[in-house]
């Protein structure tokens, strides 16, 4: 079959190659969803797996540390963690940390806890929530094919558009966004199992109400599924605010201003000012 | 905890307690202008809503009560906790001797980073109380989250409409935008 572009006009063409962009980004999303590897069901154990099932090795690192500062083991002054319980370490990945000094920065942590974020990613693509290496990268090709094959009929017309002297410059755009569709699709990881899609789903209606308020014990929980942006309004905004730049720090590296609250309740005693009125 | 005397406790709604705290009516009952309908109007809100803001109060008083820890409130359930204590006969020579059968103090914040984290500890553990007594999450429109509880809400000021034009952010932007398309389509109608 003989195909010869150039009986399109420029306008012509530049209307049907838009509509195939939008087709080749549509399939991009949509054939992952139908070919993602099905896994194992499967549930995470800790906090620490559910971030990286969530997200992967900076929520993983974000979630210890919320559970680090929400216990009192660690403090945040600027950009620096001070030890202030070090004898609270669990073991393992937090015991290296402790060692790491009586202060350290995120990127420090972030290598001391790699090890750790290695074994529970390795645990989640046993269990069968996580894709293993390798397991995704034909479902990103084939995701990306339409799109390939779209970018090439675009660079074919190209050239015989450039040969006819028509106006190209529409036409390096769309060809431009299709190529970024590709690396999007070929570098964006396909990281979960239908299962792990499915479990993540699961957490996240369990687990909704962590979005509120979460207590300092499911601090690093709340983090691990829903990202830092739980801690807006906590006492451990400033983590939030120095891992992606949060809006407010609640007053809390501060001193000033009155944003908390009242309060109240039993145990209070007393007769209190009942009784002031005229 | 609670007044049912056995190993669990009771639902927060079938105590005594609670059936003191529904029956219960803020003011005179034959008030013309209703707690309710002063609540609705100095915080510009409906009636209904300003009726559920209510009941969250009166829970929220119960689990004073009984949670058994220091609680701290929405800043809805706040405002209806200020308004009650300017009703001050009502409120401590009825509703804490014959109500809730004992004194429930309002204690403000002292300001500060380690009040603020107090405040903090304590709304959560107030969220996790509610459910675990009412056996349901605390609604959140009336409950809202520790950014809106601890952020946002603490800006409110007092402002008479009478003295400046009240206009909702998503309305303001909206007329904003249009006003901008106009003068947009007006430029280009110049230009052409």
């Amino acid at each position: 079959m003989n195909i010869d572009l150039t009986q399109y006009g420029a306008a012509q063409f530049i209307t049907l190659y838009a509509g195939l962009i939008v087709l080749g980004w549509l399939l991009a999303l949509i054939v992952p969803a139908i070919l993602r590897p099905a896994g194992e069901p499967g549930r995470p154990s800790n906090a620490g797996q559910f971030a990286a099932l969530a997200s992967g090795k900076a929520r993983y690192a974000e979630a210890v540390m919320a559970d680090l500062l929400a216990s009192g083991r660690l403090e945040l002054e600027g950009k620096k963690f001070h030890v202030r319980d070090r004898q609270a370490a669990s073991g393992g990945a937090e015991t290296r940390l402790m060692s790491l000094g009586d202060n350290f920065g995120w990127r420090t942590f972030a290598r001391a806890i790699d090890g750790a974020y290695q074994a529970d990613r390795d645990a989640l693509v046993d269990t069968g929530l996580l894709t293993g290496s390798g397991q995704a990268l034909p479902v990103r090709i084939v995701a990306a094919l339409p799109m390939l094959a779209i970018v090439l009929l675009g660079l074919y017309r190209l050239q015989a558009g450039s040969a006819e002297g028509e106006p190209v410059g529409i036409l390096v755009i769309l060809i431009a966004l299709g190529a970024v569709v590709i690396g999007w699709r070929l570098i964006a990881g396909l990281r979960r199992t239908r299962e792990g899609e499915r479990a993540l789903k699961q957490a996240r209606q369990e687990h909704v109400g962590l979005k509120r308020a979460p207590t300092r014990d499911q601090m690093g929980l709340g983090v691990a599924i829903f990202g830092t942006a739980v801690l807006a309004g906590t006492p451990f905004d400033p983590l939030h605010a120095m891992r992606h730049g949060g809006g407010g720090d609640a007053g809390y590296t501060g001193d000033g201003g009155d944003g908390g609250g009242d309060g109240g309740g039993s145990g209070c005693g007393g007769g209190g000012c009942g009784g002031c009125g005229g | 905890m609670g007044e049912g005397g056995s190993s669990l406790p009771p639902p927060a709604v079938a105590t005594q307690l609670w059936q003191r705290l529904a029956a219960y009516e803020i003011g005179p009952a034959d008030a013309a202008f209703t707690f309710v309908q002063r609540l609705a109007r100095e915080n510009r809100w409906s009636a209904n809503y300003a009726a559920c803001v209510l009941t969250e109060y009166k829970r929220f008083c119960w689990l004073a009560c009984e949670a058994g820890h220091e609680l701290t409130p929405s800043d809805a359930v706040d405002q209806v906790w200020h308004r009650h204590l300017t009703f001050s006969r009502d409120y401590w020579g009825r509703f804490c001797p014959e109500v809730l059968r004992m004194p429930l103090h309002h204690g403000p914040t002292a300001g500060g980073t380690v009040e603020r984290t107090r405040y903090y500890d304590q709304y959560a553990q107030t969220l996790a109380s509610y459910e675990a007594h009412f056996g349901e999450a605390a609604p959140d429109d009336i409950w809202p989250d520790a950014r809106r509880r601890f952020l946002v809400d603490p800006e409110a000021v007092r402002v008479n409409p009478a003295d400046a034009f009240i206009v909702p952010r998503g309305k303001a932007y909206g007329f904003g935008a249009a006003i901008g398309l106009a003068l947009a389509v007006l430029a280009l109608g110049v230009l052409l």
